[in-house]
């Protein structure tokens, strides 16, 4: 997998991947689990994920595939 | 009336271009419609726009403009962009304005919902500084696009590949985490805050990184004489 092919991913799955983070907590939200209020920081964590596996696209090769 | 070309066969329909008679074998079809031999589009124009080179759908990018574009006002940019998202829009990026109202509607229900964990007062400052970043950064890119530059959809004012350590989103992640242990009452800021003298390390640690990498980029803090 080439580098520009690697960011081209990375920038295709940002999107979808955070709103389906907002989804998840607001589901578990509503199903009665921990609230929003409580369980905003994962999507800085997942923010941040995102941001480094993108700024691993100018680094050659990335060893570990998709997950 | 007969087909021009061939006088002798009856024409079946007219160019759209130029309204010449064609009989059945003379006529094109192209994009839906009848043309002459002349005025028949390329057939590699009809075609669908080539497949992606990557096998994934990127984002869709704003079109790149080649020429500079004189009626583009940063000023005004500026102006829109104290409307949250207005700025944005003004730039033809609709998925950051989206963005943008998004992120400072999360600051604003994370400040007044009390979730912020004790930091009210940094939640508030961060939603002023958000909303004259969305101002600035609306003029940079109206600016980018006065002069000509290409712009990405969701560009920002912050190189996003850099290419040294990548110190944005390893501070995104660390945030994340101490909030998160913070609100699922696993470790109190109270008691984290006994523990800040770490964060000096931490910045020693990367400075020393930084400065001992080879071919690093000199740092942004303009101190472009360092003796080693």
């Amino acid at each position: 997998m080439t580098n520009a092919d690697w960011a081209t991913l990375v920038r295709a799955i940002r999107g979808p991947i955070l709103l389906i983070t907002v989804g998840t907590l607001f589901a578990i939200d509503h199903a009665g689990g921990y609230g929003f209020t409580r369980t905003w920081p994962v999507l800085i964590i997942v923010l941040g994920i995102l941001k480094l596996l993108e700024s691993t696209a100018g680094k050659g090769p990335v060893e570990g595939g998709l997950p | 009336m007969n087909c021009q070309n061939h006088p002798d066969l009856p024409a079946t329909a007219f160019c759209r271009a130029c309204g010449k008679a064609l009989c059945a074998s003379c006529q094109r079809n192209a994009l839906g419609t009848v043309y002459c031999q002349e005025h028949a589009p390329a057939p590699a124009q009809t075609t669908a726009a080539p497949p992606p080179e990557s096998p994934w759908t990127a984002p869709p990018t704003a079109p790149p403009l080649s020429a500079p574009n004189p009626g583009v006002s940063p000023g005004l940019a500026f102006i829109l962009g104290l409307i949250p998202g207005v700025g944005a829009i003004y730039n033809g990026q609709y998925a950051k304005g989206i963005i943008h109202v998004v992120v400072l509607g999360l600051l604003i229900s994370i400040t007044s919902s009390g979730a912020s964990g004790g930091m009210e007062a940094m939640f508030g400052l961060l939603i002023m500084l958000w909303f004259f970043y969305m101002a600035f950064e609306a003029y940079h890119t109206a600016k980018r696009r006065q002069s000509g530059l290409p712009v990405d959809e969701f560009s920002s004012i912050f190189p996003v590949r850099g290419q040294g350590f990548p110190a944005a989103p390893v501070v995104l992640i660390a945030l994340g985490v101490l909030f998160l242990l913070n609100n699922l009452d696993i470790i109190r800021f109270q008691h984290m805050a006994r523990y800040w003298p770490v964060a000096l390390i931490a910045l020693g640690v990367y400075l020393l990184y930084a400065r001992l990498s080879a071919g690093a980029p000199p740092s942004s803090g303009g101190n472009s004489h360092d003796q080693r």
